[in-house]
């Protein structure tokens, strides 16, 4: 579970910056530290918009990688993990863009893809995400994965905060709408679960 | 509960987005392959081809001696003569300097003179874009060649020739060139070129007809040149089967070969490096690297050269590509030195870095050499 408990933030982002200032000065082994702070988090934002293991795991590499790349131009005006996410989430309109050239020619293979057994979890968020547009999804995903507030989320996607807060009412709507059509038993015993861990 | 109706005032909402943050647990553990990546793509984004032989499986990064500032303008080499000036100027252009390190306007003239060097200047243009091979290197032990883009492709953002440019397929007399090592790739900082080099075991005529087939992405068309390549091969060729030892190691000469525009080193080594007094405890020898030094003192290093994440082998066959000497020497001398390897995580002692892991300039910034004297051997030239 990733609650936020006070002070937690601020360790975190601490030793981020701590972590891109050693690298940039030449400790390039720091980067490692790096990656596992965020790779969880990247990797489920990936997931849940690419819907394939293999691709996320090559989407996700190649976002660390640009991001080392480009570490000479990150400076502590925004946070690392804001400015970390604005490349993941660029990344992956890109890789939309392309999918979508292609999608007529693979359709027969997604299909066949869909077919194959996922975990419950993966498969109940998933449904819940086919009834969002694109953008939502990623404001849902940003608010989700790393819990960013709506003023983080819309410097990641380049919108103002009250168009993230709007949307994201809007998209909020549409889940629970969506949740009590339901039969129920599936996304009631997700919520149950998830709150015994507290 | 309460935690999430303090963020939200929707648990159903915060449940969701606890089930997306829990859901999903990768299967690799993605940091290690991402750091190895990393560590690939500093050997200075020119790609290593070898032959699946011939892989080295911890290579961490290579050096490239690259000379690496300013522009290289189209029409630097006039048809059949350069100047001494011209020559001298070329010597600090990148990329002529990544074709042919270490030029001397004798060495230049030399290589024009016997075709080893000539400037095609071919253009192609499919769907806008238009290509140009500039420049043709061929003296019998490698072929370089220059791609230059003169318009239509969007080089403004983080594209580079290299990533846009698949490897091309390369044939003499239409036939595929066979090649252990080499590499296609950028040329560092010159973002509207493009740099194919095939120096491994080829086996090529003195005189043939040389086509290069590349891909753009993006452009269905293939960019096809081709150019006639003849030369006359003066390469001196020595091999002077010479064994030196220290401890247990040894190495052997197998051949070195001078041409106009590039040296080559063949040996063998057997047995483990010897270890100086700062290469115990927490530190140990890397493998044996090889400097040339001419009977003038010039000194050279091989174009590319790797760093392991491994203890060295004991056993190793080199087969190195060197720049030339600016003028012909009458004798060389091999030194053998390795560099000093921390134990942990396998950081080269004296190796020094700017903000985003490149080298700095100059051989001390690729780390701290320990000679081991008693291995120097020199090999006399015909005069």
């Amino acid at each position: 579970m990733q609650l936020t408990v006070p002070g937690e933030t601020d360790d975190r982002n601490s030793r981020i910056e701590h972590a891109v200032a050693a690298v940039k000065a030449g400790d390039k082994q720091s980067y490692e530290l790096i990656i596992k702070q965020f790779q969880r988090q990247i990797y489920t934002y990936c997931f849940y918009i690419l819907k394939n293991h293999t691709e996320t795991e090559d989407a996700v590499q190649d976002i660390f990688i640009r991001a080392y790349a480009n570490l000479h131009r990150y400076s502590s005006s925004t946070s690392f993990s804001a400015w970390l996410y604005k490349i993941a989430y660029h990344h992956l309109l890109n890789l939309k863009k392309k999918q979508s050239r292609w999608l007529r020619l693979i359709e027969h293979f997604k299909e066949s893809q869909q077919q194959q057994p996922v975990p419950p979890a993966e498969s109940v968020t998933s449904e819940l995400l086919t009834y969002l547009t694109a953008e939502e999804r990623h404001i849902l995903l940003l608010k989700a994965v790393e819990q960013y507030t709506f003023d983080e989320i819309s410097a990641i996607m380049g919108l103002k905060a009250t168009t993230v807060r709007k949307k994201y009412e809007r998209l909020r709507k549409k889940l629970l709408e969506r949740v009590s059509h339901k039969e129920g038993a599936r996304m009631h015993g997700a919520i149950s679960g998830a709150n015994k861990t507290s | 509960m309460e935690q999430y109706q303090g963020r939200t005032r929707h648990p159903e909402m915060d449940a969701i987005e606890q089930n997306i943050r829990e859901s999903i647990k990768p299967d690799l553990e993605l940091s290690k392959i991402i750091m190895n990546k990393i560590g690939e793509n500093e050997m200075s984004r020119v790609h290593r081809i070898r032959a699946a032989n011939n892989t080295p499986g911890m290579l961490k990064k290579t050096a490239v001696a690259a000379a690496v500032a300013g522009v290289l303008g189209a029409g630097i080499l006039g048809a059949g003569f350069v100047s001494p000036v011209m020559a001298d100027t070329l010597k600090r252009i990148p990329g002529i300097g990544i074709l042919y390190q270490g030029t001397s306007p004798q060495s230049v003239e030399l290589a024009m003179s016997q075709g080893i060097l000539s400037q095609p200047g071919l253009s192609v243009t499919h769907d806008g874009v238009t290509l140009k091979l500039t420049d043709l290197l061929y003296d019998g032990t490698r072929l370089s060649f220059q791609l230059e883009h003169e318009g239509g492709l969007d080089l403004s953002g983080e594209a580079s020739m290299g990533q846009l440019i698949e490897p091309p397929v390369v044939l003499a007399d239409g036939q595929k060139i066979k090649f252990t090592s080499g590499g296609f790739g950028d040329i560092p900082y010159q973002d509207n070129a493009y740099l194919g080099e095939l120096s491994g075991d080829l086996n090529l005529p003195d005189a043939f007809t040389l086509t290069i087939q590349a891909k753009v992405k993006q452009v269905n068309e293939i960019f096809e040149f081709s150019a006639p390549v003849k030369i006359m091969d003066n390469a001196q060729v020595l091999t002077p089967n010479i064994t030196k030892t220290e401890g247990s190691f040894s190495y052997t000469v197998e051949q070195l070969k001078v041409t106009p525009v590039s040296t080559r080193l063949v040996l063998s080594s057997q047995g483990e490096v010897p270890q100086s007094a700062e290469q115990t405890d927490d530190y140990h020898a890397s493998m044996m690297y090889y400097e040339l030094v001419d009977d003038q003192g010039n000194s050279i290093d091989p174009n590319q050269y790797g760093f392991y994440n491994s203890k060295p082998k004991t056993e190793y066959h080199l087969n190195e590509l060197y720049p030339p000497f600016a003028a012909t020497p009458k004798a060389i001398t091999i030194k053998p030195y390795t560099l000093t390897v921390k134990n942990d995580d396998f950081s080269i002692v004296g190796q020094k870095h700017d903000s985003i892991g490149n080298f700095l300039p100059g051989r001390e910034s690729k780390g701290t050499r320990t000679y081991l004297k008693n291995l120097e051997t020199t090999i006399t030239l015909q005069p």
